[in-house]
């Protein structure tokens, strides 16, 4: 059995206990954002660390569910258990149509493309009054059921759960296995076989999806969204995210998520000063530790002096 | 697996005509071959003969300016190279191509990817289907690992290997699609003579077992006279000669194309 499986199914046994022991509404608010990057990060990941190319763009997934929540529920009157699966789905579309043009494209010209269709839903959101309601953005969205801080968590924790579960099975199976080898070598990947572009596709839309799971969480949690949704605030969280904690990892987008969310609380006081911590933070991983924070788990498994010999295989599963 | 050869008279890969243009540079000029079930053949020739653009027309990474390609009788010349893979014609690369993060193993059971193709749902909720076909891949991984003797190597990250089992390596990912008919392109560079040999007697058992037929991109003529049924000599994008190896050895104009003419 891969390590990585009990590793996620023991974070999410913890973190389902979490509102038992916890009560404070300003930390259970606080861990709610932890999973809610989760979600995020993961979904990134799957482009970043899987695509193997730079989005810059993943806001514009997050911004299609959030607002696609939001109308669903204002003015289509659909509960929230509907919404949310909703959004991911109208996300997942809206991927499968960017990565049609953008996935065609490599390096910078990804970067730069991608980048212009968030901006481009942002100016879209802004000025199509009549649905989106332009820069006031859309309040007072509808939580139905979701009465209480704690259900909010069990919400976010079951769209997290959904997000890793399709991440693991993506990353262990063939597909995945795909993806990586185009990542390696796109010559190696087409000589074995393996359609570039369709595997580019899946992850992408895939990861597309998610985002749109987790904006429709975000829209029915804060019960506003707005065209700053596809800002590059939240871009430039998710990346930081995915760096520190590792690309191309299921554990590692996770890692980052909860070390930015907190630092992010953390710092507040320090206000813009804090951006310029990130940016300092970010050049140092890039610089000392390229693969993120995971990468120092083998390392540290070295250190131990009693640890269990690894067996041969224990590894296989992992890519 | 000799019943899924086509009768023996008709080639599992030809060639006819092949021609590739750069610019006003013709690098390949009217090459046509056959490559029939059960043989080796060698592509050899001077650098710069035009030996890897011939295998880059006839693998779609670089489709040919004027010709055809045909493979188990279907025409091949326009497809793209995942194309021509899934039919069963698979190919290696001149500059050592693995997937360098990943292990030995990790990468041949990669090269497993057209077996383990699954449905949207048998990828994410696997179910008794998915699990057999990843059982049978990781079976088939093994078994390819040791057949070209890496089993003591099957956990190493790839970038660690040593440059012959790098070679093995390749050979192994391209031996996972279950090729029909396998390009090795100068599978035995950088190994010793002593390593080279043991390569080819490697290739010469997976013909007929592994794969139906190879064609070899080779500069080291041991490995080539030894390994080879048939060679084929290109020179300036024309092929220059064509036979068993020793008749092509004794060719006075390949001798001159490779060592220059004798003082008149």
């Amino acid at each position: 059995m891969p390590s990585d499986s009990r590793i996620l199914l023991t974070l999410l046994a913890a973190a389902a206990l979490f509102p038992l022991a916890v009560h404070d509404p300003y930390v259970l608010h606080i861990a709610i954002l932890v999973l809610f990057y989760v979600v995020l990060a993961s979904s990134l990941n799957l482009i970043v660390g899987y695509v193997g190319e730079f989005s810059l763009g993943h806001t514009a997934f997050l911004g299609v569910g959030a607002y696609a929540a939001a109308l669903l529920a204002q003015k289509a009157g659909w509960p929230v258990w509907a919404t949310i699966p909703a959004a991911g789905a109208l996300a997942a579309v809206a991927g499968g149509f960017i990565g049609a043009i953008t996935l065609r494209l490599k390096g910078p010209y990804f970067v730069i493309v991608t980048l212009s269709f968030a901006e481009v839903l942002r100016l879209v959101a802004n000025n199509w009054i009549a649905v989106t309601n332009g820069p006031m953005g859309l309040a007072g969205i509808p939580q139905g059921f979701l009465q209480d801080k704690r259900l909010f968590f069990y919400a976010v924790l079951a769209v997290a759960a959904v997000t890793l579960y399709l991440c693991y099975r993506f990353v262990h199976s063939n597909a995945g296995r795909g993806a990586v080898a185009v990542r390696e070598s796109r010559f190696v990947a087409q000589s074995i076989g393996i359609n570039p572009f369709g595997s580019a596709m899946l992850a992408f839309v895939l990861g597309a999806g998610l985002a749109g799971l987790a904006g429709g969480f975000y829209a029915h949690y804060i019960t506003f969204v707005g065209p700053d949704i596809f800002q590059f605030s939240f871009m430039a969280s998710m990346i930081i995210m995915v760096l520190i904690g590792g690309k191309g990892t299921l554990i590692g987008p996770i890692i980052g998520a909860a070390i930015v969310t907190l630092l992010e609380e953390y710092l507040r006081d320090m206000q813009e000063l804090r951006l310029t911590l990130f940016g300092l933070i970010v050049m140092a991983v890039v610089l000392f530790l390229p693969n993120g924070i995971i990468s120092l788990a083998p390392k540290l498994k070295r250190l131990r002096p009693h640890a269990p010999a690894r067996p041969v295989s224990a590894d296989r599963g992992v890519l | 697996m000799s019943q899924t050869h086509p009768t023996p008279a008709t080639p599992l890969l030809e060639a006819d005509n092949l021609t590739m243009v750069f610019g006003g540079l013709i690098a390949v000029r009217d090459f046509s071959f056959r490559l029939m079930p059960g043989e080796i053949v060698g592509l050899i020739g001077p650098n710069g003969a035009g030996k890897t653009t011939c295998f880059n027309m006839i693998t779609g990474f670089c489709p040919a300016s004027a010709g055809t390609v045909r493979f188990k009788g279907a025409d091949i010349t326009r497809r793209r190279p995942f194309e021509i893979a899934r039919l069963g014609l698979v190919r290696s690369f001149q500059k050592t191509s693995v997937m360098k993060k990943l292990t030995v193993f990790e990468n041949v059971r990669t090269g497993h990817y057209m077996q383990g193709r699954q449905s949207l749902l048998g990828t994410f909720l696997p179910g008794a289907r998915t699990r057999a076909s990843e059982a049978r891949i990781a079976e088939s991984t093994a078994q390819i690992v040791e057949t070209l003797g890496l089993s003591h190597r099957a956990d190493a990250p790839a970038h660690l290997l040593s440059c012959g089992e790098l070679r093995l390596l390749e050979v192994a990912v391209a031996l996972a699609a279950k090729p029909e008919a396998l390009l090795l392109d100068e599978p035995a560079a950088g190994l010793n003579s002593h390593e080279a040999h043991l390569f080819g007697e490697t290739l010469k058992q997976l013909v007929g077992r592994a794969v139906t037929a190879l064609l070899l991109v080779e500069h080291n003529m041991s490995l080539v006279m030894n390994t080879c049924d048939r060679v084929v000599v290109l020179n300036f994008g024309q092929k220059l000669a064509e036979g068993r190896p020793e008749e092509v050895r004794a060719n006075r104009e390949v001798q001159e194309a490779y060592l220059g003419k004798a003082a008149a």
